[in-house]
């Protein structure tokens, strides 16, 4: 069995080779690990200790140490607390800064808020005092203005005093102008007379030469005659215009008016070229003696005051115009009309005018306060109006619809009206005011008596044509004649006792419509005008 | 016998003093860890006895690698935990020349080989493969007839035995398995052959008697598996056999606990 000794001893020597040389050594180093290990272990432990603050301290001071530990407790109870405290604190001061931000903001915007008041008090105090000043200014001027005012009112005062004595004067000088008249009158009656006398004495001389004739002629024949013959001798043509003495050209176009002066030989002429025009006709030719501007449209009529101081003419431009003649200055433009003025009379005093217009009213104009007082409502476009004198405040207009009106002027409606067979043209009152001569476009002439207000002729011939809307007929002095233009240029004069048959046919001068035509006071001169610029003045002589 | 059991005390108490040291470049950390040294037991595996090692070393390697599976390797070759720490020893015996002992083993955390290790995640992987290294040896020896008739608690005290190194407590459960199957005779010689300096290991069915009814001896095995090598030496358990050692006696005494004789052909 050697192979097992073998094997025995081999492995003998390699456990005391491989072990046992090295399982003390490694023994001892594994113990020495362990032990290191555990003594790092312990060292960390006692380090911590220590750190820890040799709490495994001594007994003597346990007590203390549990004092202190208590106080340390509550010092740190209380340190929570204060810390509570402190946050609560702190909390609380933030909510005050809040409030604290809120409140400067607010009383930041009350700031400016008071500033922009204190500006805006600033700014009204400067207006305040801006207003004052303006004020004491316009006190100033208001005392400098009333001052002004009365030193006016005087001078006005001592003015119409001045006035009021001219008037007087004028009047006064009127009354002998008419005294004057009236004698002229007389003494042309006596002249007339006188020659009348003249001319039956020579007829008579004759008469009785032929008596002495005797050639078959009886005597009551020769009486008849003689006798009938003083009448037509009164009225006879010769005193009726027949002759044209003067011709001119008044006006450039239509002349739409034409009106004798009631004291001078002097004419005023109306026509579209918005001019009122002064003819002398007193030393046989016409002279023009001044132009009435101002209107802005056609003349559609014009009028002189009793006086003949002023005049007033209707224009087409809605407005009447007062002149005064004299100096031939505008005086007054009086308007308040909607449609073209037809017709504008002064009302018996030579302050009060009443016009007609195609807008259906009449309005009446008081001069002294240059306003219109009072306003008619016609119903119809008014051609022509005539206010009476005597009666005083009556006021005759005629119309479109064919109608004649009668107003007074306290009514506001007439109080009568007449209805003719046509328009209405013209109107014309006699001096006695108990005739009422009116144009009709049925081409006659009616004549009105006022007492009974009916028709009492109708004057009509053969040619006779009433030319336009405007047409005047007119009466002479003496109301015994009547005359009007007619379209193809003739003027018609009718004797109002023979309304058949017109007295005189005035020819051959007008080649135009004549448009109107005017009576002279006190001769038998008759103006008329036409639509192509021409005026003719007729005498009988 | 009394000689026979006082080799197998022999076996059993050899060990080994090793040297670990952590490969350089996996050193985390200023300073370098100090080598551990520890007594294996040659019969043992290595993750049975590295716990302390792995603790030493791990401080130091980098957190990130302190979990991975820890293995060894010895001048540039892995360790094989499932063989036992006394064949990878004696893998290294050159010509006679054994390597210098404390055995300086290098530790790595890191670059697991896995081409040429298997990963050891727990004992119970050691346990399950050791207990079928011993099933494999029972069948060659005994067609596992006595392995499968042992009880479960057994089996344990086989484990345990080699766990806390109690040499009786293995042997008294061991000895059943190392009884002859049929007369004197094993069936088979359960051995594995290794050449020395590689880790490759070869295995024949070995019988312990020849066909004419004489017992082998380690001699004829060698010149039957190693024709080629002249005068072969065997090395196990750090020591050479004679040739002229039976094979059926060497499978009794000189085999490790897995119940497989590891020889080392130089």
């Amino acid at each position: 069995m050697d192979w097992k000794a073998n094997i025995r001893q081999q492995l003998e020597s390699r456990n005391s080779r491989e072990t046992t040389s090295f399982q003390n050594l490694i023994t001892f180093y594994n113990k020495i690990y362990d032990s290191s290990l555990l003594l790092r272990a312990q060292n960390i432990q006692l380090e911590s200790q220590i750190i820890r603050g040799n709490t495994g301290g001594d007994y003597v001071y346990s007590e203390k140490i549990s004092a202190l530990e208590q106080k340390l407790l509550l010092q740190q109870e209380e340190l929570t607390e204060l810390h509570r405290r402190r946050g609560e604190n702190a909390q609380m001061i933030i909510d005050l800064n809040a409030k604290l931000q809120l409140t400067e903001q607010t009383l930041t915007s009350k700031n400016n808020s008071l500033n922009e008041n204190v500006k805006l008090v600033a700014s009204l105090r400067a207006e305040i005092s801006l207003y004052q000043k303006n004020n004491s200014e316009l006190k100033q001027l208001n005392q400098v203005l009333k001052d002004e005012h009365q030193a006016l009112q005087l001078a006005f005062t001592k003015l119409e005093e001045k006035l009021r004595t001219l008037q007087d004067e004028n009047r006064e000088l009127v009354v002998r102008l008419m005294t004057y008249k009236s004698k002229d009158a007389e003494k042309l009656n006596e002249e007339n007379d006188h020659l009348v006398r003249a001319r039956n004495a020579i007829m008579q001389n004759e008469l009785k030469e032929a008596a002495n004739d005797m050639r078959g002629v009886t005597a009551e024949c020769l009486t008849t005659a003689v006798s009938n013959s003083i009448g037509p001798i009164m009225a006879s043509p010769c005193a009726m215009p027949s002759k044209a003495t003067i011709r001119f050209d008044a006006h450039d176009g239509v002349v739409s008016a034409v009106k004798w002066s009631p004291v001078d030989r002097m004419v005023a002429t109306g026509g579209e070229d918005r001019k009122v025009k002064l003819w002398d006709v007193s030393k046989g030719v016409a002279e023009c003696k001044g132009m009435l501007i101002g209107s802005n449209a056609g003349v559609m009529s014009v009028e002189f005051d009793s006086t003949g101081g002023q005049l007033v003419a209707a224009s087409n431009d809605l407005a009447s115009r007062v002149w005064t003649v004299n100096d031939q200055r505008l005086r007054h433009t009086l308007t308040g009309h909607c449609a073209k003025v037809m017709a504008a009379k002064f009302m018996g005093e030579p302050n009060k005018v009443v016009t007609g217009s195609h807008d259906r009213t009449l309005k009446i104009y008081d001069l002294r306060i240059r306003a219109c007082v009072e306003t008619k409502f016609a119903m119809s476009s008014c051609n022509d109006l005539v206010t009476s004198e005597t009666v005083g405040t009556t006021i005759m207009s005629g119309h479109f619809d064919k109608r004649i009106r009668f107003w007074d002027t306290r009514t506001e409606k007439p109080h009568t009206e007449i209805e003719v067979q046509g328009r209405v043209t013209s109107l014309d009152l006699s001096r006695d005011c108990n005739y009422l001569l009116s144009c009709v476009r049925d081409d006659t002439l009616r004549l009105v008596d006022l007492r009974t207000n009916k028709i009492i002729n109708t004057f009509e011939a053969d040619g006779f044509k009433v030319g336009c809307d405007w047409t005047r007929a007119v009466f002479n002095l003496e109301y015994d004649h009547v005359a009007v233009g007619s379209s193809e240029g003739s003027v018609f004069i009718w004797a109002v006792a023979n309304p058949e048959k017109p007295l005189v046919v005035l020819k051959n001068e007008h080649s135009a419509p004549v448009t109107a035509v005017s009576w002279h006071q006190f001769t038998n001169n008759v103006a008329s005008v036409d639509r192509s610029r021409r005026a003719v003045v007729w005498a009988d002589v | 016998m009394a000689n026979d059991t006082e080799i197998l005390h022999y076996l059993w108490n050899g060990k080994l003093a090793v040297c670990f040291q952590l490969d350089e470049q996996e050193i985390h950390g200023i300073q370098n860890p100090e080598p551990f040294y520890l007594m294996v037991p040659r019969m043992s595996y290595f993750p049975l006895v590295c716990d302390k090692v792995k603790k030493h070393f791990v401080k130091h390697v980098d957190p990130e690698k302190q979990e991975m599976e820890m293995w060894l390797e010895f001048k540039n070759i892995p360790l094989k935990w499932n063989n036992p720490i006394g064949v990878l020893y004696d893998l290294f015996t050159r010509d006679d020349k054994q390597v210098d002992l404390p055995w300086k083993i290098t530790v790595h955390f890191d670059n697991f080989p896995e081409d040429q290790l298997l990963r050891c995640s727990c004992r119970e992987s050691i346990e399950s493969n050791f207990m079928s290294s011993m099933k494999e040896a029972d069948m060659l020896k005994h067609r596992s007839q006595v392995f499968s008739t042992m009880q479960r608690h057994q089996h344990n005290q086989l484990w345990t035995g080699l766990l806390n190194d109690k040499f009786d407590q293995f042997w008294s459960e061991n000895k059943k398995l190392m009884e002859p199957f049929e007369g004197s005779y094993f069936k088979h010689i359960p051995v594995h052959f290794y050449r020395s300096g590689s880790s490759v290991m070869t295995q024949t069915l070995v019988k312990p008697v020849s066909d004419d009814g004489n017992h082998i001896t380690l001699g004829e095995l060698m010149k039957l598996n190693y024709p080629s090598v002249d005068n072969p030496k065997v090395f196990t358990h750090g020591i050479c056999i004679p040739h002229e050692t039976p094979v059926q006696w060497m499978s009794e005494h000189m085999s490790y606990l897995d119940n497989f004789l590891h020889l080392v052909v130089i």
